[in-house]
């Protein structure tokens, strides 16, 4: 019976619709080239900037998704059982540290780390490691490092985002996942209900067939939100000027604020952010690594992804979470540095 | 319509969409060559993906599962296709005087950051160095920059507000990852005699550099009016 649930359409759309939407689509496109929009500037710098962030982060979504699939299929329940009964303690700082060995950006450990609760990691350590992931690893590491060794700051600025990104992560996989997975993860619409999704769960699907329809269904589930965070993080990039927050260098908390506000919006891949906060050099070293920190835990397209994976107040948790920890490390750090 | 079909048609499109990136040489135009190679692997992934959905697809039909699309996934899968609309609708865009204007915020992005190459004696001349030099005679002597230096800039005019007058800037962005992080570099050119150019025209002025107050600005002997690049950043 459930799998006869699970293969009956939800409000199938009728193939003439599709068509007629494909059409006025494809009008709209036109209409719009006549209109002139290929020349407007401000056209062109929504084009390039959504498109660029849409190019740099749809294939780790598809990356996560691949892990994902892997860990359902392919990897044993015994396994997760195992792990699951490790003491919380224990898993926590050892899926904090997971990113080292296994590194993923921030589109890719968010479809992980839903896997791994789902399967039974405790949700603390899943959280834990989604938080970690993105800034605790090697290649993020390392062009940290480079970015800010011109400087002679590369040590610095590499234990700085380390330490302080392994912090957060801990604190807030410990604020956030205690609530146990069921309380956590939200039923994704269209996918978990009966019906929704490809037909993974039938009895008789083959491991290969049950792979590409978990790997499909995450990744089209989440890409609908990357795209929906790059947009709207594009559209602010193009219509806000930076002046804006240029008052806000001289004072230190002001200026940790501000530039956790452009790693929020700009929604950059934590893989080569460093380059774009070494840059910053009129704001001082600790709002510098505030951006660094904050961006890869909480920015636009995140937000959506994480509202698309975990139940509302989680998003606001973690960035309850993240703010303040964020902030108080910043401007640590910046005593220690000077 | 079969909601695997779809699927498997809109990772073959975005596929289809990195390979023609990589291969037109378009993908400069979105991201940086250190960052190119994300494009070949989403390439390698998305036509692996679409395999797998192939495979998945032909199973389906044999055992009778195929399920028609939802409202809801249909709008999803949609919002999907909207970048490759929006490259479809504007083919070739680029940052430009505008986004310049907007980037460019005094105390906010220093013109002289990472950006700015560690000094290698005999490297071209471009926008950073001479940014640099003009913040620093210490880097502007160990990169050979001095008054009389010639060099041979190309960018995009820009006319910024604080700008002298009969002088126009020369623009050209920097970017690492990709277009979301890109930063313009400007060098003052002085055009005293020559009519002015209008925004967003692309040139390639060769000339000597002056030290002038607080900058090194550019006094051209010859400008010349080009297309622009395919591939329009430096890095």
């Amino acid at each position: 019976m459930a799998a006869t649930e699970a293969l009956a359409p939800r409000r199938p759309a009728a193939v003439g619709l599709w068509t007629l939407t494909t059409a006025g689509a494809v009008a709209a496109g036109i209409v719009l080239r006549m209109l002139g929009i290929a020349e407007d500037p401000t056209a062109q710098s929504f084009a390039i900037v959504f498109t660029a962030i849409v190019v740099e982060a749809l294939p780790f979504v598809l990356l996560g998704a691949f892990v994902a699939a892997v860990l359902e299929v392919y990897v044993p329940e015994r396994a997760f059982a195992g792990l699951g009964r490790l003491p919380v303690g224990l898993q926590l700082p050892a899926a904090a540290l997971g990113g080292f060995v296994f590194p993923v950006c921030e589109c890719g450990s968010v479809p992980v780390a839903r896997r791994l609760i789902a399967k039974g990691v405790n949700p603390s350590a899943g959280v834990a490691f989604m938080v970690a992931a993105p800034i605790f690893n090697p290649v993020v590491l390392g062009s940290t490092w480079v970015a800010y060794e011109a400087r002679g700051l590369g040590m610095e600025m590499l234990l700085g985002r380390g330490t302080l990104g392994l912090l957060l992560a801990l604190l807030v996989g410990w604020g956030v996942g205690g609530d146990g997975a069921g309380r956590l993860l939200k039923m994704r619409f269209g996918i978990d209900d009966p019906g929704g999704g490809d037909s993974c769960c039938s009895p008789h699907a083959s491991k290969s067939h049950a792979f590409a329809a978990h790997l499909t269904n995450d990744f089209f589930y989440m890409g609908r939100f990357l795209i929906l965070g790059a947009a709207l993080a594009a559209v602010i990039q193009t219509v806000v000027p930076q002046a804006i927050l240029g008052s806000a260098v001289s004072v230190p908390l002001i200026a940790v604020l501000a530039l956790m506000a452009v790693a929020f919006v700009s929604s950059l891949c934590s893989e080569a952010d460093a380059f774009v906060a070494v840059s910053f050099t009129s704001f001082p070293l600790g709002s510098q690594l505030a951006f660094l920190v904050f961006g890869p835990v909480l920015d636009l397209k995140l937000f959506f992804l994480y509202n698309a994976t975990f139940r509302r107040k989680v998003v606001g948790s973690i960035a309850a979470a993240a703010i303040p920890v964020t902030v108080a490390g910043a401007l640590w750090f910046e005593v220690l540095v000077k | 319509m079969r909601a695997s079909v779809l699927r498997f048609v809109t990772l073959l499109a975005w596929c289809g969409f990195f390979v023609w990136l990589t291969i037109s040489g378009e993908v400069f135009r979105y991201v940086g060559p250190r960052t190119r190679w994300v494009v070949v692997f989403g390439a390698v992934i998305l036509g692996l993906a679409s395999l797998l959905q192939a495979l998945s697809v032909t199973s389906s039909r044999a055992a009778g599962h195929a399920r028609l699309t939802s409202w809801t996934e249909g709008v999803g899968i949609a919002a999907l296709f909207a970048p490759i609309a929006v490259v479809m609708i504007i083919p070739e865009p680029t940052l430009g005087s505008e986004a310049a204007a907007r980037k460019t915020a005094p105390g906010f992005v220093d013109s002289v950051g990472s950006f700015a190459p560690v000094p290698q004696p005999g490297r071209d001349i471009s926008f950073p160095e001479i940014n640099l030099a003009s913040e620093s005679s210490e880097y502007a002597a160990a990169v050979g920059i001095a008054d009389g230096t010639e060099v041979r800039l190309t960018g995009f005019v820009t006319h910024p507000e604080a700008g002298p007058p009969g002088t126009f800037a020369l623009t050209r962005f920097a970017t690492f990852c990709c277009a979301a992080d890109a930063v313009p570099y400007s060098v003052t050119v002085e055009a005293e005699k020559m009519s002015d150019p209008a925004d967003d025209t692309w040139l390639t002025v060769s000339g000597t550099l002056v030290g002038k107050g607080n900058e090194f600005v550019l006094q051209p002997e010859r400008i010349t009016k080009i297309h622009a690049p395919q591939n329009p950043y430096i890095y």
